[in-house]
């Protein structure tokens, strides 16, 4: 656990170089959440994944080498965590469209359930019609999360040309996925139009 | 050109990640190519859906957090006593 001097704890400084705990927490909370969120797609479970977070990098803030990102380095812990509670629990729990967030803007009732139904379409097929965890992983890191190819293989300890061939993988399940069933054709400006009749 | 080749690049060719030389050989063969055509249109589909979920909001300010207490109840915890997170 990181050992904090007197006048540092006052401070809430952590080290010379960095800034302080609360700054780094502030700066990068939104982040890790959302990181948290698009992994496991339930709001409770993305607060309790950031909250878990951030004890962690606190409680290893002194072995945090500065080579690489802070954020790199707060991803890498939040995807680990998402992955050890993920193993501790049922392959096919589902997500319930109740525990969908919708942030828009518009205050249209109706544009809000559409959105709300083609955001649980998208974490639906992340979760379920992925061959392979590891591509989902990618595919919110780099397309949901922005991160770079060598932020993600930092993150992820695998070679850049791996999480290339990982994300190539990864979208054209998930483009294989809509095609087959039939919700390419219907998704018009990015909002479902199927109703719900295309069982994702 | 064969359209497998074409498709396996189509990702890097959205991403403008590939060779100008490459870019263009491929463009040159969108032209030509329905199929790989629907293809990349069906590839930018797939992109832009991603990124169309929204982020939630915080449900807390994390900052506030009193993470000194959190880790020693944890260290607790692990002792054997009982401590919980939040």
């Amino acid at each position: 656990m990181i050992q904090l001097k007197p006048q540092e704890q006052e401070k809430g400084k952590v080290s010379r170089s960095l800034p302080s705990w609360e700054e780094i927490v502030r700066e990068h909370q939104q982040k890790i959440y959302n990181l948290a969120y698009y992994l496991c797609g339930n709001s409770h479970e993305a607060d309790d994944i950031t909250q878990e977070t951030f004890l962690k990098a606190f409680e290893n803030l002194e072995g945090f080498r500065q080579e690489a990102g802070l954020r790199t380095w707060l991803s890498r812990i939040a995807t680990n965590t998402y992955l050890g509670r993920k193993r501790k629990k049922s392959r096919h729990e589902s997500i319930s469209l109740g525990e969908t967030t919708v942030w828009d803007h518009s205050g249209n009732p109706e544009r809000i359930i559409i959105r709300r139904e083609m955001q649980w379409c998208i974490l639906h097929v992340l979760e379920h019609h992925l061959p392979r965890q590891e591509y989902k992983v990618v595919l919110v890191l780099y397309d949901l999360n922005g991160l770079s190819y060598g932020e993600i293989s930092e993150v992820l300890g695998i070679s850049v040309s791996a999480v290339k061939s990982r994300l190539y993988r990864a979208r054209q399940s998930f483009k294989n996925h809509l095609v087959k069933s039939g919700c390419i054709d219907l998704v018009k400006d990015y909002t479902c139009y199927c109703e719900g009749a295309n069982k994702v | 050109m064969k359209c497998e080749y074409v498709q396996r690049r189509l990702f890097l060719y959205l991403g403008k990640e590939l060779e100008p030389f490459l870019s263009k050989r491929i463009e040159r063969h969108l032209k030509e190519c329905p199929i790989c055509r629907n293809e990349l249109n069906a590839l930018i589909k797939t992109v832009k859906l991603i990124n169309s979920i929204s982020a939630p909001p915080l449900p807390r300010d994390y900052s506030k957090l009193d993470y000194r207490l959190m880790a020693l109840a944890r260290s607790k915890g692990k002792d054997g006593n009982t401590a919980t997170l939040k």
